[in-house]
């Protein structure tokens, strides 16, 4: 089981191929100091982002900062969630440009960006839930939620299914036993009710699809 | 002597030797560890995840001491509560940066990025223990406040500094001009080539050829 952008959507290569070879496109791409620059750029609004998502997802799972009310965490980590989503995806796009070639038949890839917009969706409904319910740890899963988890769960067996991604799986099975004990431990330190609300299951799914996000982009490298 | 000390880690430690008592190549424990597929790539994936969440939750201390997020929870709430995770992250660091330098120790101590970064770290823990024993010793006394005196504000200021830039090099260790291949004045006189050209030479007299 594996899938990538070239055999999937062939019309693609043939554009993006273009626009890799327009001059000044070209220029930028070659300029190793920028191209530098970019990749660094990409590690540094990773980490933002990664801040942003652990903090706040952490949060929603009674794990820490449990005296802050919700809202308050959400409303500090939104723009360092924002400024890390978008300084990625611009960066990525760059970096993308240039290595198109490799980029499109890389399995690697593609189950990054399932995962990225798997991702983002739960991001966003999280936020949503935190923002405007009146009861967020209350009522049912959303149906933008539904369709990110259902999505990340295709991206997850799609990393768990491809041969050569396997380990990176791995680290994200191995990231998630972690949370479940963290949380596991945050509860019984603080007394916090154990069960399994909508608001917690989206917490969990979002950490857990950027943790792919984020493994998948590594084994683009490797693989 | 450090360069020769590691030759023999990178080389010599766990390495087949033939009659003579040469070292077949790529048979140390440091060459099975770069071509052990899957383990190298664990390693490499936790190190970068690691830091997202170790140098991630720094960013959000520094961003309540510097009054920027969270102005209505105690810096000790955030800092204690955010620890743990520094701390898991950090060990996590240490452990797979400890294996990714073990896999190839006389390139990485002859980086011009690498000596870069070891400096940076080093001001970074300075800044971590001048917080700790002098700038937190009277943080009873402005927990609360929304935005910390201007001592917190600057040794957050410089933790995020250094850390960011801790990152950056990390990151330029990769590029081949902090190498010693082909290097430039700057590159060749701090990260010691010469001594990094010679400690080469040496194994390579002692590996069969």
């Amino acid at each position: 089981m594996s899938a990538n952008f070239r055999d999937l959507f062939p019309w693609i290569e043939a554009p993006l191929n273009h626009v890799a070879a327009i001059g000044w496109v070209k220029h930028l791409n070659e300029t190793t100091w920028l191209f530098a620059l970019v990749e660094t750029s990409h590690l540094v609004f990773l980490v933002i982002l990664g801040g942003a998502v652990t903090v706040l997802n952490l949060r929603l799972l009674n794990v820490l900062l449990t005296d802050a009310p919700p809202a308050d965490v959400e409303a500090a980590t939104r723009p360092w969630f924002r400024a890390g989503v978008w300084g990625t995806v611009i960066s990525g796009t760059y970096m993308g440009v240039a290595t198109v070639v490799t980029l499109l038949p890389s399995k690697a890839f593609f189950v990054k960006m399932v995962a990225l917009i798997a991702a983002i969706l739960l991001s966003h409904a999280v936020a949503r839930r935190v923002r405007h319910a009146a009861a967020p740890a209350s009522g049912s899963l959303d149906p933008v939620a539904i369709a990110a988890l259902l999505l990340w769960l295709a991206a997850f067996a799609l990393f768990a299914g491809t041969t050569g991604l396997g380990a990176g799986a791995t680290l994200v099975v191995l990231g998630g036993l972690a949370l479940v004990v963290a949380a596991w431990l945050a509860g019984r330190r603080e007394g916090v009710p154990r069960q399994l609300s909508p608001l917690r299951v989206s917490a969990l799914s979002s950490l857990l699809a950027w943790l792919t996000v984020a493994a998948a982009g590594r084994w683009i490298g490797f693989s | 002597m450090i360069s020769e000390w590691l030759a023999a880690l990178q080389y010599r430690l766990g390495a087949t030797l033939d009659g003579s008592g040469h070292i077949v190549a790529d048979t140390s424990w440091s060459a099975q560890l770069q071509s052990s597929e899957r383990l190298w790539m664990m390693v490499e994936g936790t190190h970068v995840i690691s830091l997202m969440v170790f140098a991630g939750t720094i960013l959000f201390v520094d961003l309540r001491l510097l009054g920027v997020v969270l102005r209505g929870t105690p810096v000790s709430k955030v800092a204690d509560n955010l620890l743990p995770w520094t701390v898991g992250g950090f060990l996590l660091i240490l452990l797979t940066g400890g294996a990714l330098f073990f896999s190839n120790p006389l390139e990485y101590f002859h980086n011009f990025a690498f000596r870069v970064k070891l400096v940076l770290l080093l001001a970074a823990a300075l800044n971590v223990f001048w917080f700790h024993f002098r700038v937190q010793r009277d943080r009873a006394a402005w927990d609360a406040a929304p935005v910390p005196p201007r001592a917190a504000r600057r040794s957050a200021a410089t933790s995020l500094a250094l850390w960011f830039a801790v990152i950056v090099a990390g990151r330029y260790m990769a590029y081949d001009w902090v190498k010693c291949m082909n290097p430039g004045w700057l590159v060749r006189e701090v990260a010691q080539c010469e001594t990094y050209d010679r400690t080469l030479a040496a194994i390579d007299q002692e590996t069969v050829q």
